[in-house]
């Protein structure tokens, strides 16, 4: 029973990390009809950036977090200036996603050629201890994964129901031309996205280093996940996301433990393909009817 | 004064030309509809002027100003506000927050409590909107839709209001009820509007003058009055015949 | 043109020398046999990507399956011990080879499924899960792939001669060559035509007779029949196969190579795979950069040469074709005066081409189409008008299967046409064309004629992919009619020029002659005048009486009611998704009810 709570736990918190990184698809496409297919890239930036500043040179865990965020900022910006905006403009509609894992691609290589090709140990700043509650051990760690991530979604979700921005950023998902008969600047939107989505694939970069380790290829395993995560929950949905990191988490984690370590990925790739098969926009996504 | 006009204008969409030269003006307080059927051009003139479209050649000036080359969210920045063919109210979400966002650049200069009120105010106008306030605006009905886009376009206290087919798709006595409330507007003179509708009679009631939109280029102009009972108003439609 | 020929041959013998000429076998084996390998991979890829137009970032997966099958099939218990290879029948190369293609081939037969129904991000995403899928078990599944340790392999020998070395190059090079050729062909068949007709409208196509599963599903098993070919040579190239090769990482690379060689390109995907291998031996000193150049080189390639390298080739080779293409339109109008067009052998004897009764559809609330009552008389044209909205297009899209009515029945010459899906009907006689545009705007105008035409051709796939004489004569007399129906809209100048550099007007009467060439007996223009010129409309009226006078009903959905009066021998009118009118142009326009709806009402209108 204990160990099943563990596991429980320690499934949750991967399957909001993965929430996380799908967040962040979710919160372009809606806007854009596209996303960063190198997304899992970005969060292997966060860490990297993270344990330089945190690790390495000892700098405060706050400063820290707000460098990371302006690296999130930084590399959103530069997203999409040289890979989102020319692939809208262009004819293509396959040209965002590969230039967006061009972009990836770059980052990575970048990161092993100028810092490292290993991978580093990251410890919590709240400790490896398991704290017990009623003879369960869990890592504080974890617990700060789940807290977090539940936050930055439920944040980011009343921000786009309870404020003006925010119900812009909804309109424009919904229509780029009426929002900008609104007065509402679509490009500005969809740029702000992009940010948004880049800086929290950045914190989710922090939040996953004490668990995994940091190294230039965190990024690439995880960022694919979030993929299945994002689509079972359908990618225009905000709150999907959730569902889709526990069924994605959960069913890796007892995987694991039950089968085998080395198949915990195939479960959610199989979920993932049946739903769509049978929901081809995902469990909360929305059919749309093509007029001819 | 002009509040709008638009010299030779030429709209291209991808190969076809949709607008082969069109040149219109709108006066201070004026009502003006330009009319005609189906793909003579009436929706690209409207698109072009919120600048949802560009003009290959020609100009559109507002006040004097050419506004052609400025993106549509700036257009709108500079007091128009324009009513979508087809309404396009957002679907998911609240009356209210159509409103509000109808509201946008105000909203964003700090003018909430005004806009609040001001709401209010259209409320007053569609009672139905206010029964309804929290409903999603895609379950409203056709013409409840177009009361929302109306009232949408009013809370941004536009000065020139444009108005694309409200008619469409509605039942008559919804027609009815939409072009009373927009005689009301007019009435009310502090809007200048532009109307683009294809029940040429309806709008030739409320328009002060109105234009004849054929195949990308007007055919014929007069004030409501001269046209509604000029039969080149029906060939312009059911085509010249043999009769 | 038998030199031309000559010199093709040669230049295929070519790289069988090399061996002869670089005495290393680095080189032989490790660059230009891989080479070879990673461009038929690349070909295959290209398939899905290029004509079908889906991303695949899985295709790793398809070489995975190639290259283990034969793998398990060809090792030894000897060279992997502690393995489980003595559980496996001991197979030459060139028997477990086909076992690979085919197994492979059953895998793109499952993955064509998802491909139906889901594009863009969600069908990549798909892919990217097979491809995770296939490697989690061979890394995992000990049993069958020995697992992390991967599979050692005796040198490759071919009825007992050792082809190992440089001497792989014999053995795989005519492999590459079969599978160029029979890309070529099947590219530039009717199948081919059909893929790409797919990607650009799924709508069009299906109007022209071409079931999209049929065709999706197809690409699939081929493509991925291929790359299990590419990585049963693939596990002979080192004579060892683990699974790290066949990482998320190895297909995305592959797209790169795709994208940067250049897409529906032979030459494009050699290319392509050249720089993927020799790249990082060329810039060895660079090597760790390597991903980083290949990453930025994909950038521009998309944003700036989207054609890739070979876009370069290419523009070179268009200066040569505008010579070779008058000779060809000469010798095509010279067969195209032999042909006879509607040359009907299913002539219908029924007076009624159309029959609609009670037809209804919905769309939530809203009834687009109101208990319809409607008959086109054989051999006539039906105006079908009404204002914005009163359900004209809905009634052709019930007509062409696209919706399914929520009520109603609908017979074309007396035969119930319910249920029958969009390329069916197409196959019993409808075709239509569209108010926006659909033309394949890639393919010449004569090519996508000769998409209309998908009906009458009978080659099988293999006659396809290997050209035999039967789909070689086949292809030619199709050119031929096809060109004679571009001289019937008046377009043969334009044969050879592709789609989208067509004029307005131009596209507008090749999407008629499009539509005709499919041999309808009833066709559906659908707003054929929109933004066109008075002149152009003339043209279109001439050449609609012409169509009638040739025995096919027409159904003509227009706004320009100039035309609708000219050519209508019977007008419908809707309003509201109902009837309100019918009868002759004449009564139409003075019709009350129908100037009514067109113009509204006003109490000094109808004194």
């Amino acid at each position: 029973m204990e160990q099943f709570i563990q596991l429980l736990i320690g499934g949750i918190a991967q399957g909001m990390i993965y929430a996380l990184v799908a967040f962040g698809y979710n919160i372009t496409f809606s806007t854009s009809r596209s996303f960063n297919f190198s997304h899992g890239n970005f969060l292997m930036l966060g860490g990297v950036v993270g344990l330089i500043l945190y690790i390495n040179n000892q700098i405060p865990f706050l400063a820290m977090v707000l460098a990371v965020v302006l690296v999130g900022l930084l590399m959103g910006l530069i997203l999409y200036k040289t890979s989102i905006e020319p692939s809208l403009k262009s004819k293509s509609n396959y040209a965002w996603i590969l230039a967006t894992l061009a972009f990836g691609i770059i980052l990575k290589n970048m990161v092993e050629v100028f810092w490292s090709t290993d991978d580093f140990r990251f410890d919590s700043p709240l400790g490896n201890a398991p704290i017990r509650v009623m003879d369960v051990g869990v890592l504080p760690q974890e617990i700060l994964i789940i807290v977090v991530a539940l936050c930055i979604v439920v944040a980011v979700e009343s921000f786009k129901k309870y404020t003006i921005f925010g119900k812009a950023i909804v309109a424009v998902s919904e229509d780029k031309n009426t929002a900008s008969l609104m007065g509402i600047n679509q490009q500005f939107v969809i740029l702000f996205s992009f940010l948004l989505s880049s800086v929290i694939a950045c914190l989710a970069g922090i939040l996953v280093a004490p668990i995994t380790m940091v190294g230039a290829t965190m990024g690439t395993v995880l960022g694919v996940k979030a993929y299945a995560v994002s689509i079972i929950g359908g990618l225009e949905s905000g709150y999907g996301v959730l569902l889709g990191g526990l069924i994605i988490g959960l069913s890796e984690a007892f995987t694991a433990r039950y089968i085998s370590t080395g198949y915990k990925d195939a479960p959610g790739f199989l979920i993932l393909i049946l739903v769509l098969l049978f929901l081809p926009s995902g469990i909360f996504g929305k059919t749309v009817i093509k007029k001819v | 004064m002009k509040v709008l006009e638009i010299k030779d204008l030429v709209v291209n969409y991808g190969k076809v030309t949709a607008l082969k030269g069109i040149s219109l003006d709108v006066h201070e307080g004026e009502l003006v509809a330009v009319i005609g059927s189906n793909g003579a051009g009436k929706t690209t003139t409207m698109n072009t002027i919120s600048g949802l479209l560009s003009a290959a050649s020609g100009d559109v000036l507002l006040h004097g100003k050419s506004i052609s080359k400025i993106p549509a969210h700036a257009v709108a920045a500079l007091g128009i506000s324009h009513v979508p063919e087809g309404r396009k109210v957002f679907a998911s979400m609240s009356v209210k927050d159509n409103l509000l966002l109808g509201a946008y650049l105000r909203v964003r200069k700090g003018e909430k409590k005004q806009v609040m009120s001001d709401i209010d105010h259209i409320y007053t106008i569609f009672p139905r909107l206010k029964e309804r306030q929290n409903q999603q605006s895609g379950t409203l009905s056709g013409g409840e839709q177009q009361m929302l886009a109306l009232g949408r376009a009013l809370v941004s206290k536009p000065k020139l209001l444009l108005l694309d087919e409200p008619s469409m798709g509605l039942a008559p006595v919804i027609i009815d009820e939409v072009f009373k409330l927009i005689e009301s507007i007019k009435q009310r003179g502090d809007m200048t509007i532009f109307l683009v509708e294809q029940l040429a009679y309806r709008a030739l009631e409320v328009a002060n003058r109105a234009y004849v939109v054929e195949q990308g280029r007007i055919s014929l102009t007069g004030t409501g009055k001269e046209l509604i009972t000029n039969p080149d108003v029906r060939k312009a439609y059911l085509g010249a015949g043999k009769s | 043109m038998k030199t031309k020929k000559i010199i093709y041959g040669i230049l295929l013998l070519i790289p069988l020398c090399l061996p002869q000429v670089i005495d290393n076998q680095y080189y032989i084996q490790g660059v230009f046999c891989r080479i070879i390998i990673y461009a038929m991979l690349v070909a295959s890829l290209d398939l899905i990507v290029g004509y079908i137009g889906d991303v695949s970032i899985g295709h790793a997966g398809f070489f995975a399956i190639g290259a283990y099958t034969v793998g398990i099939l060809t090792a030894t218990q000897d060279l992997n011990s502690d393995s489980t290879m003595s559980w496996f029948p001991h197979l030459s190369f060139f028997s477990a080879l086909p076992i690979g293609i085919l197994l492979t081939a059953i895998a793109g037969f499952v993955l064509g499924f998802p491909a139906l129904r889901l594009s863009g991000p969600y069908l990549a995403v798909v892919t990217i899960a097979y491809g995770m899928l296939i490697y989690t078990f061979i890394n995992e599944q000990e049993a069958f792939t020995n697992g992390t340790k991967g599979i050692s392999l005796e040198p490759l020998q071919v009825f007992g001669i050792k082809c190992s070395g440089s001497n792989f190059l014999y053995v795989v090079y005519p492999f590459l060559v079969l599978v160029m050729f029979v890309v070529r062909n099947l590219t530039k068949s009717y199948w081919g035509r059909a893929f790409e007709a797919i990607k650009y409208s799924e709508v069009a196509a299906s109007m022209c007779g071409i079931s999209k599963s049929y065709y999706k599903i197809w690409a699939f098993v081929i493509s991925a029949g291929i790359a299990g070919l590419a990585g049963g040579f693939f596990s002979q190239l080192d004579a060892y196969v683990a699974p790290n090769t066949f990482s998320y990482n190895f297909s995305v690379e592959f797209l790169i190579a795709l994208i940067v060689g250049g897409v529906q390109s032979i030459l494009g995907n050699i290319l392509g795979a050249s720089v993927m291998v020799i790249f990082p031996d060329l810039f060895s000193n660079f090597n760790d950069y390597r991903l980083i150049i290949f990453g930025l080189s994909l950038l521009m390639v998309l944003f700036f040469m989207p054609k890739g390298l070979a876009g370069f080739v290419n523009l070179v080779k268009k200066r040569f074709a505008t010579k070779q293409d008058s000779h060809h339109a000469e010798a095509l109008s010279k067969k195209a005066a032999e042909v006879v067009l509607f040359d009907y052998t299913n002539a219908k004897e029924n007076h009624t081409a159309v029959q609609i009764t009670d037809l209804t559809m919905r769309f939530g609330g809203l009834v687009a189409v109101n208990e319809l009552n409607m008959s086109i008389k054989k051999g006539t044209v039906h105006g079908l008008i009404g204002p914005n909205g009163s359900g004209k297009s809905t009634t052709v899209n019930l007509l062409t299967g696209i919706y399914a009515p929520a009520g109603g029945a609908v017979s074309l010459f007396g035969q119930s046409i319910a249920g029958q899906s969009t390329y069916k009907r197409a196959k019993l006689g409808i075709a239509r064309t569209f108010q926006n545009l659909q033309l394949f705007s890639d393919m010449t105008a004569l090519q996508n004629v000769m998409v209309g035409m998908h009906n009458s051709f009978q080659a099988n796939l293999a006659a396809v992919c290997f050209n035999l004489p039967n789909a070689q004569r086949e292809e030619k007399r199709a050119e031929a009619r096809a060109f004679a129906w571009l001289q019937f809209v008046g377009l043969q100048e334009s044969a050879f020029t592709e789609a989208k550099n067509l004029s307005y007007g131009q596209a507008r009467l090749l999407e008629i002659a499009r539509a005709l060439a499919s041999n309808p007996a009833l066709l559906l223009l659908d707003e054929p005048a929109a933004g066109l010129t008075a002149g152009e409309i003339e043209k279109i009226n001439v050449l609609i009486r012409k169509i009638k006078d040739s025995g096919v009903s027409v159904l003509l959905i227009e706004h320009h009611m100039d035309m609708v009066m000219a050519v209508s021998d019977e007008v419908t009118v809707l309003d509201f998704g109902k009837k309100i009118a019918e009868g002759t142009p004449a009564q139409i326009q003075n019709n009350p009810a129908v100037i009514t709806a067109y113009l509204g009402t006003h109490e000094t209108s109808f004194h």
